[in-house]
């Protein structure tokens, strides 16, 4: 998995943060799949159209916690984007088997960096 | 026979005025849905123009680059250089009561403000000064509805329109106790210590919530607090400002 060749899952219900977010990561040329609601993120996830996935924690029909089992299942990164910063949130969200978890308000260039860091391990892992 | 005749004019007459009334009914009924439809088509595309180019902007490297949005935005925004204040200001003046491209670009970048931090908050609380959305901001505080009063406030402190504290102040006697709250809050988000000088001058009480949010507002600032400012806080009539002179003499003071 090279920068270039990331498919990235942007499960983001907000109209807004997913284009500002889509924007970012797409300068990095990632390539980024939109979508905003969970039916259509499990869809996506299942049928093996991401790399790795950012996930709002709050989607309509599937939450961004159940997304991280079925992802997990496939060995696909999670990066969870939450307003809640409790500790209790962040801690299920580690052992559901989330890789990342970002606190809003947050930069899009962290995430960007997060991203790329999750791809760099994925590299040293694989080679 | 001539009555039966005039009966049935009649109730011809009551069915025609009957079915015209209907029709007008149901033309003003296609009529108020079609421009329903229409304004919530148009607010859509506003709002979709905008989001794309606030996404470019926030996420922008070059300044050259970012001008030219910028400029792109200012049209979105009704704007051009060329106007002066005093005319833009009429030109809202003119669409107080109606929601225009302004006002959704407002709720755009308070949306981004909320969501993000760094350079991206950055660049949106800039445009929120350059695009003059303040003074849309400034006409909710102005406003005679509570809840536009709120939002009004929430917006400038949120966005640390400094100059907004003027228009803030008349609403710490405001008759909605939210909103005086609220007012209070904004003032001292914006003013700090001298904020919290001008509500110890107010008798009234702050309810814990509010001394909680304005100490929180203190502390995240590392506002610090002379000896002069102290004694006017000490000397308040307010229990709770007195109170809070305590914790900020034994935490903030600069000696």
């Amino acid at each position: 998995m090279t920068q270039s060749t990331t498919r990235l899952l942007l499960a983001e219900p907000n109209e807004l943060m997913r284009a500002v977010l889509t924007e970012r990561l797409k300068q990095e040329s990632f390539h980024v799949l939109a979508v905003d609601n969970g039916l259509e993120a499990l869809d996506a996830i299942t049928t093996g159209k991401a790399d790795i996935v950012i996930s709002e924690e709050l989607l309509p029909y599937r939450n961004g916690f159940e997304l991280i089992r079925f992802a997990s299942e496939k060995d696909i990164p999670v990066i969870i984007i939450s307003d809640a910063d409790l500790e209790e949130k962040i801690m299920e969200a580690f052992e559901l088997g989330a890789t990342d978890f970002i606190d809003k308000p947050f930069s899009p260039n962290e995430l960007v960096v997060r991203v790329k860091n999750i791809v760099k391990n994925y590299k040293r892992v694989s080679s | 026979m001539i009555e039966e005749v005039f009966d049935d004019v009649l109730l011809l007459r009551t069915i025609y005025v009957l079915v015209g009334f209907a029709v007008l009914f149901l033309l003003f009924i296609f009529y108020v849905r079609f421009s329903y439809v229409r304004e919530r088509r148009w607010r859509r595309s506003v709002r979709s123009l905008c989001q794309q180019l606030l996404a470019r902007y926030v996420n922008l490297h070059e300044e050259e680059e970012i001008a030219a949005v910028r400029k792109r935005i200012k049209k979105v925004a009704n704007l051009h250089e060329e106007e002066e204040i005093a005319a833009v200001r009429k030109r809202i003046k003119k669409v107080a009561n109606s929601p225009e491209k302004r006002q959704i670009l407002l709720e755009e970048v308070i949306e981004l403000y909320n969501n993000f931090n760094g350079v991206a908050s950055d660049r949106v609380k800039k445009l929120y000064k350059e695009m003059r959305l303040y003074e849309l901001s400034v006409r909710k505080v102005e406003s005679f509805i509570w809840h536009e009063n709120i939002e009004g406030i929430v917006e400038l402190s949120l966005m640390n329109y400094g100059k907004g504290v003027k228009y803030i102040r008349p609403l710490l006697l405001h008759s909605n106790r939210e909103v005086r709250r609220k007012a209070k809050i904004a003032i001292v988000e914006l003013n700090k210590i001298e904020g919290l000088r001008e509500l110890a001058e107010l008798p009234e009480e702050m309810s814990d919530w509010t001394y909680l949010s304005i100490l929180s507002i203190l502390k995240r600032s590392h506002s610090k607090i002379n000896t002069t400012d102290l004694q006017v806080l000490k000397e308040s009539e307010s229990q709770s400002i007195r109170s809070l002179a305590g914790h900020l003499e034994k935490y903030m003071l600069v000696s």
